[in-house]
């Protein structure tokens, strides 16, 4: 049934099944070198007091605990296939919005025509992180990808029409216009760096993957399928 | 005893002696508390990682009588860190004792 009550795990390899599932292998296979060595420890110093196998065995996977919780916390210091496979597209969204940035603060020094920052900023960039949204609780992680990436190829050409435009037209400052660019200005600053600092969680567990693992065996596969 | 929250200070209380691994730092843990304090073995693991991503701690694998172990060892910000909690703890627990004792 439905409700029915998840299976205890009944040996270390089935505890190690359950909380490494859903991490990239290599780092599965860490997390369970590790703690088959500790299960290990635990077994020779149970049966040092004089207690069987099969009793220390019982011992050692109990003083675990819950799988489950484990594998919560994993989740948290180690990169998940999910978020592998979405690699490329958290790094693109990094740079696109740094260069989105440095387009601003090349445009504090040029002008700029804010009605069609406002239409970039707006129409563009929030609702295609909405769609995309939407495409993630959906359980679409392909199409949210996709989606990003061809919106990506779309804002890229019109940043840089903007920041020519932004060559040619110097604008009074001291006006209603000025205010509301430099209050937009602001508002993406601060979006980067709200972008840029929720996603160094992620960064730190790609580096490690990468410095670790990846350059042994890994990153080849890996760069071959992007 | 339930550790939830105050196992990160601990480990690094630990560590801050000598490098070691996730085995002897549960074992050292369990017997300089004469036992009171006990933890699930499983929770130590993800939260050394943890440490060990926030800065805290540096780690590395070494092969020892042929079983494969990850040793870990404390950093310059992890002992900060370790002050920092342990300065809070500190003010907590002298709190609790306070309320406790009776104090009007």
């Amino acid at each position: 049934m439905w409700f029915q009550k998840k299976s205890e795990p009944k040996n270390l390899e089935e505890w190690l099944e359950i909380a490494t599932k859903g991490i990239v292998p290599l780092e599965a296979e860490a997390i369970a070198r590790e703690i088959r060595s500790h299960y290990q420890d635990e077994l020779e110093f149970q049966m040092s007091y004089g207690k069987t196998q099969l009793e220390s065995e019982r011992i050692a996977l109990l003083d675990l605990g819950d799988s489950n919780k484990a594998k919560q916390k994993f989740y948290e210091s180690h990169i998940t296939v999910y978020e592998l496979e979405n690699l490329k597209d958290s790094k693109a969204d990094l740079f696109f919005e740094i260069f989105c940035s440095l387009i601003v603060l090349y445009s504090i020094f040029y002008g700029f025509q804010w009605q069609l920052f406002v239409f970039y900023k707006v129409f563009i960039e929030m609702i295609s992180k909405q769609v995309k949204v939407y495409f993630l609780k959906n359980n679409q992680p392909l199409r949210a990808l996709q989606f990003t990436q061809r919106i990506n190829f779309f804002c890229y050409p019109l940043a840089i029409i903007f920041a020519v435009q932004g060559l040619f037209i110097f604008k009074d400052f001291y006006t209603f216009q000025f205010y509301f660019f430099v209050f937009l200005i602001v508002v993406t600053v601060f979006d980067t760096v709200v972008s840029i600092r929720k996603q160094n969680e992620k960064i730190w567990k790609f580096k490690r993957y990468f410095s670790e693992y990846a350059l042994r065996s890994y990153s080849v596969n890996w760069k071959s399928k992007s | 005893m339930n550790l939830k929250g105050s196992l990160s200070t601990l480990i690094l209380q630990i560590l801050s002696y000598d490098m070691s691994h996730g085995y002897d730092i549960a074992q050292r843990i369990k017997r300089q508390s004469e036992g009171v304090l006990d933890f699930k073995d499983g929770t130590l693991y993800p939260t050394l990682h943890l440490l060990e991503r926030d800065g805290f701690l540096t780690s590395d694998e070494i092969t020892e009588n042929g079983r494969v172990r990850r040793y870990y060892k404390i950093t310059e910000k992890g002992l900060k860190e370790l002050a920092s909690q342990k300065n809070t703890w500190q003010k907590m627990s002298g709190a609790i004792n306070t309320i406790l004792e009776g104090a009007r």
